[in-house]
């Protein structure tokens, strides 16, 4: 299977929509059933406590920074456990995965069709999510890129209409609930809004291309979501009042239903449908997606996408067997869902990344993991700084680069996946830093290889952004000079770092050439 | 000269024979004594000792040129030469005598054959197994015109042409840079139609020129008769009904093109040009755009977009609303669409399919009408019959004008080829909306935007600058940012030179000159 | 009924559609994987189409984490 590789800024829109996802038709109710008018507070507080889950994920990824979740289960924790806990954590993403259909299913059958069997919508959105799943990673990061407008659009265009209908009195009296009400609601907050974020290990740290920009786009994603989900919640409340929303089961629904402007725009509730829909397909193929990668990984299958198929069919059963009715839904995601979800989803990241630090395992056959190795390199050394970057996977390899002027930068990455490797390649000024990044994994290693060249190319690393990593890749810059290329490096970083699915077409082009 | 490239064949028996008699007998035997070939067989020099024949195809080749340079020159000027060797008179020939401007050796019948047929006049000599063609091409071809489906109202007027040198020389005279460069090939073992690829060397993507040269060697069909064909073989994605291979008529629409970076086909017989790699948003623009206002053109952008999409779901959304979800129309229109659908006996699908089919029917037989029937029929088909069919209660009022501005408005594009896609991807999701609703019109949309994503076009993504999201790219994208700022080329078209050139507005440079 | 022929038809399809790609480059593991997951699915779907009840995972899970459950609720209280 080629390594496909999607960009950090796709990745912060995947975080941004999977975290969304169902929360924004469910959470306004499940939250305000116990803080009443606080929930509100209760959910602010959950997006603040998302930080350290997310900092526990983001140090999971940098410990195995090539291998999806499943692999590094099997690696920290040999191969017996390994599986086991693996196994766990397919269930949960099946079962997620079915359970999202179902969901889909219901919403559409009770507030949009009430005549359709709930079958037919599964049916339907599986066909998406296993057509998105045997096209790749790649092409859904794209699809995502291209569904995000239309999202902000629409929800920009939910808040404006259904603002005027706010009533502020609805928020009194603040801070009167108890504490362990807000404490419970906040439990389920985080439960659906930041304990599955565990599914983006199987894509973060191995198929984003630059880390560093990865892990911001991780947080800023996260934030995004949750001012979001924070907003609708609020709204839901400022509108409906507290006891209405926590008796509905999909109160932002009503909260769209409500939308009457002039006499003229109403009753568009199901343009507003398009959203939730949106965000629905990016959490599920994401579970779908974790699971598929997970079984192919776990029997060590080389090409998944024959599984897609099975698996697909799995879900689509599961889907209609998984609740019998929607209270069954709603307990199951009140008692249940929290520790199954904290079990294998917080636990099992925090139990491996312990036993990683214990077994001193990077993800290469490490000897440094620590910024020792930083120091080293700083120190400069003119010739042959080759195995700086062998053992290291933590992020702070980032100061390594600074040091090497001369050439013989050679094999610095050889190791996989660092993060700051990139950052590596400042220091190359004079030739020679063509076989940075030879092995596989990083994405990021790889471009600097290519490009191989003119002086200037290093000293463009420097900025954050590895992005230019990728663009040295085709473009060659040797003709370039490096004040230019630098000065758009440090502001289209990003955006370069789409490049690269520019640059793996030209991969896909010598492979093209023998086909056809 | 864009002679035949095909190298000498091995065979034995290709070779020219050293007896003039013996040649062109087999000449005429392989041509099968055909009546546009003429063979004149003259003899000149002193005791009438040489003995040619000239050999050409009537109606490939310009007369003048033949009896002016050719002709003429053999046998008045071959007396001034003292050459008796066979081979020095050749040389003597091609040196000093023709005063064609192209002239070579040739030594095989298949060689011969390719020239004749391109044009060329063909001079044997007995005793000589070598012969000298020259160019004397010349056939009638159309004049260069107006451009018959793109029309602009601000813009120049030509149009490419079928005779792919006029072409290339169209394009020449608006690029007048050493870098642009051509490279032939041959293709279609029948045919042999020549093809031309163009190019700027320092702009465009080598990898991609180089790829395209491979893709138009591997192509292996008895004939080419269209740049279509070549579409077909060199498209990306065999099995996608979006194009992603451009086509144009228009000289400066693909100079532009180039400009950009991209790569030109040029197949000789057909007045469209080929650019590749298309990208989604180049099937959004056109070339008028660039010659108005910015501003204006990105509002006519917006609009084209805009209409595009609501060509391609505004059926699906009548049939949708009317079966489902009845409550997303205000009241009053709801009442009046309800009323004129009472005495309508179908369902509003069968109702949607017979208007769009109906269309589609008037449309293809307005396209095959002479000209002089051709508006009268349009115009009376679809008002008239459409009236004609809401007052006999076959259809409601509401469907015929969706189905006029839909009709209407799938001709916003200014590239046919997408026009083509989107009206044909309307009535999947027609069938899609009414089995149900706009949850299957949504389900028909993802799947179109996961298609797209999915396409790739020579290695670039089809979707960019959307997809990957280059903010850079943006300014010519969806909307139009003002000449000066459109400073850099797109950047995964062309991976050098993103620059465009020298700033818009340099006063330093401007108050020097006026000094 | 038709839904179980249906489910059958499209199994039967998936089936021939990556087997003999997956033999031919020798893939048993694969094959044998890929071949439990499509039965496995086949005959949930068929079951579901015939409307026979089957528990639902979640209910076995909702078991084993009852304990934790109570364990946590009575803790809070």
């Amino acid at each position: 299977m080629e390594k496909e590789i999607i960009s950090s800024r796709q990745f912060m829109i995947i975080t941004l929509l999977f975290s969304i996802g169902t929360a924004i038709l469910i959470l306004p109710a499940s939250v305000t059933i116990e803080a009443k008018q606080d929930a509100w507070i209760a959910s602010i507080i959950g997006v603040v406590l998302s930080f350290p889950v997310i900092k526990l994920f983001i140090a999971f990824g940098n410990r195995t920074p090539t291998l999806t979740f499943v692999e590094a289960n099997e690696k920290i924790l040999g191969r017996f456990f390994g599986k086991f806990t693996s196994i766990g954590f397919i269930i949960i993403a099946l079962l997620s995965a079915g359970e999202l259909l179902y969901f889909i299913g219901i919403f559409m059958k009770t507030e949009i069709m009430p005549e359709t069997p709930t079958l037919a919508f599964a049916f339907l959105f599986s066909i998406i999510i296993i057509y998105a799943a045997f096209l790749g990673i790649e092409v859904f990061a794209r699809s995502a890129e291209v569904l995000f407008p239309i999202f902000i659009l629409i929800f920009i265009f939910f808040i404006v209409c259904i603002s005027p209908s706010v009533h502020m009195e609805n928020l009194q009296p603040i801070m009167e609930t108890p504490k362990k009400s807000i404490f419970f609601s906040m439990i389920r907050f985080i439960s659906l809004f930041s304990f599955p974020l565990a599914m983006l290990l199987t894509i973060f740290p191995s198929a984003v291309n630059v880390q560093k920009s990865a892990q911001k786009g991780f947080y800023i994603g996260t934030i995004l979501g949750g001012f979001v989900l924070v907003t609708i919640i609020t709204l839901c409340i400022l509108v409906l009042g507290p006891a209405n929303t926590a008796s509905r089961t999909f109160p932002s629904y009503s909260l769209a239903q409500r939308i009457s402007i002039g006499n003229f725009l109403q009753r568009i509730e199901v343009i507003m449908a398009t959203m939730w829909i949106i965000t629905i397909y990016i959490r599920t193929f994401m579970y779908f997606y974790a699971a598929v990668i997970g079984i192919g990984q776990l029997f060590k299958i080389k090409n998944h996408r024959p599984l897609i198929f099975p698996l697909g069919m799995i879900i689509l059963g599961l889907s209609q067997i998984v609740h019998p009715n929607i209270i069954h839904s709603d307990i199951y995601n009140r008692d249940t869902w929290p520790i199954f979800s904290f079990v294998f989803m917080i636990l099992l990241p925090l139990i491996l990344l312990i036993v990683a630090k214990i077994r001193k395992i990077n993800g290469n056959q490490g000897t440094n993991t620590k910024s020792n190795c930083s120091a080293q390199n700083e120190s400069g050394s003119n010739n042959g700084n080759s195995t700086q970057g062998v053992g290291s996977n933590n992020n702070d390899n980032s100061s390594q680069s600074n040091s090497s002027s001369a050439g013989g930068n050679s094999t610095q990455n050889e190791s996989n996946s660092n993060n700051d490797n990139s950052t590596q390649s400042n220091s190359t000024s004079a030739g020679g830093n063509t076989t940075q990044n030879e092995s596989n994994s990083n994405d990021v290693n790889c471009t600097q290889n290519e490009s191989s060249n003119a002086g200037g190319n290093t000293t463009q690393n420097e900025s954050n952004s590895n992005d230019v990593n990728s663009t040295q890749r085709d473009s060659s810059s040797h003709s370039e000079n490096p004040s230019p290329s630098k000065s758009d490096n440090s502001s289209s970083n990003t955006t370069q770092n789409d490049s690269d699915t520019g640059n793996t077409p030209n991969s896909d082009k010598n492979k093209d050439s023998p086909e056809s | 000269m864009s002679i035949s490239k095909i190298t000498d064949t091995s065979q034995n028996n290709d070779q020219l024979y050293s007896s003039l008699s013996q040649n062109l007998k087999m000449i005429k035997n392989t041509l099968g004594n055909s009546d546009d070939l003429i063979i004149r067989e003259i003899t000149i020099g002193k005791a009438e000792k040489y003995a040619f024949a000239i050999i050409y195809v009537d109606g490939l080749t310009d007369k003048i040129s033949i009896s002016d340079s050719v002709i003429d020159k053999l046998m008045l000027d071959i007396e001034a030469s003292d050459e008796t060797e066979t081979d020095k008179i050749i040389r003597y020939l091609r040196d000093s005598c023709l005063t064609v401007g192209d002239v070579n050796d040739i030594f095989n019948f298949s060689t011969l054959y390719n020239s004749i047929l391109n044009g060329d006049t063909v001079i044997l000599l007995d005793e000589s197994s070598t012969g000298i063609v020259t160019s004397t091409k010349g056939a009638k071809d159309r004049a260069v015109m107006e451009p018959s489906t793109e029309s602009v109202i601000r813009g120049p007027r030509e149009s490419f042409t079928e005779t792919l040198r006029t072409n290339t020389a169209l394009i020449r005279r608006k690029i007048k840079s050493p870098n642009l460069w051509i490279k032939s090939r041959i293709i279609g073992e029948v045919t042999k139609t020549d093809v031309a690829v163009m190019y700027l060397n320092d702009i465009a993507n080598d990898k991609i020129v180089a790829e395209v040269l491979a893709r138009l060697d591997r192509i292996n069909i008895d004939g080419i008769l269209e740049s279509g064909y070549i579409e077909d073989f060199i498209q990306d994605s065999k099995y996608s009904i979006f194009p992603t291979v451009y086509n144009s008529e228009r000289p400066d629409v693909i100079a532009g093109e180039i400009l950009d970076g991209k790569i030109a086909i040029l197949v000789d017989g057909s007045p469209f040009v080929l650019i590749v790699p298309a990208l989604f948003t180049s099937f959004l623009q056109s070339a008028e755009d660039y010659y108005q206002h910015w501003m204006i053109s990105t509002l006519v952008r917006l609009l084209r977009f805009f209409g595009i999409s609501l060509a391609l779901v505004a059926p699906s959304l009548y049939v949708a609303i009317t079966t489902f979800h009845q409550e997303m129309l205000p009241t009053a229109m709801l009442i009046s669409v309800a009323s004129q659908r009472e005495g309508v006996p179908f369902p509003a699908i069968v109702e949607a399919l017979i208007m769009e089919v109906a269309f589609e029917v008037l449309r293809e037989a307005g396209l095959r009408m002479p000209r002089t029937i051709g508006p009268a029929v349009s115009i009376v088909g679809t008002l008239v019959i459409g009236q004609a069919a809401v007052e006999a209660g076959i259809v409601s009022a509401v469907m015929v004008i969706i189905v006029a501005l839909t009709a209407i408005c799938s001709f916003l594009f200014p590239a046919y080829s997408l026009s083509n896609t989107v009206r044909a991807l309307r009535f999947p999701l027609m069938i899609l909306a009414s089995i149900l609703g706009l949850f299957g019109l949504m389900f028909g949309l993802m799947i179109i935007v996961l298609h797209l994503c999915s396409i790739r076009t020579f290695g670039v993504p089809y979707l960019s600058p959307f997809g990957p999201l280059i903010l850079k790219d943006q300014k010519d994208a969806l909307v139009l940012f003002p000449r000066r700022a459109l400073l850099t080329r797109p950047r995964l078209i062309s991976q050098k030179n993103t620059v465009r050139g020298h700033k818009y507005f340099d006063t330093k440079k401007r108050n020097q000159s006026n000094v | 009924m038709i839904m179980t022929i249906f489910i059958l038809i499209i199994s039967a399809v998936i089936a021939f559609a990556f087997i003999p790609k997956l033999k031919k480059n020798k893939e048993t593991k694969t094959i044998v994987i890929f071949s439990i997951f499509l039965l496995i699915g086949a005959a949930l779907n068929i079951a579901v189409s015939l409307r026979i009840k089957i528990p639902s995972p979640l209910d076995l899970i909702t078991f084993i984490f009852s304990p934790i459950k109570d364990l946590i609720v009575s803790l809070t209280k």
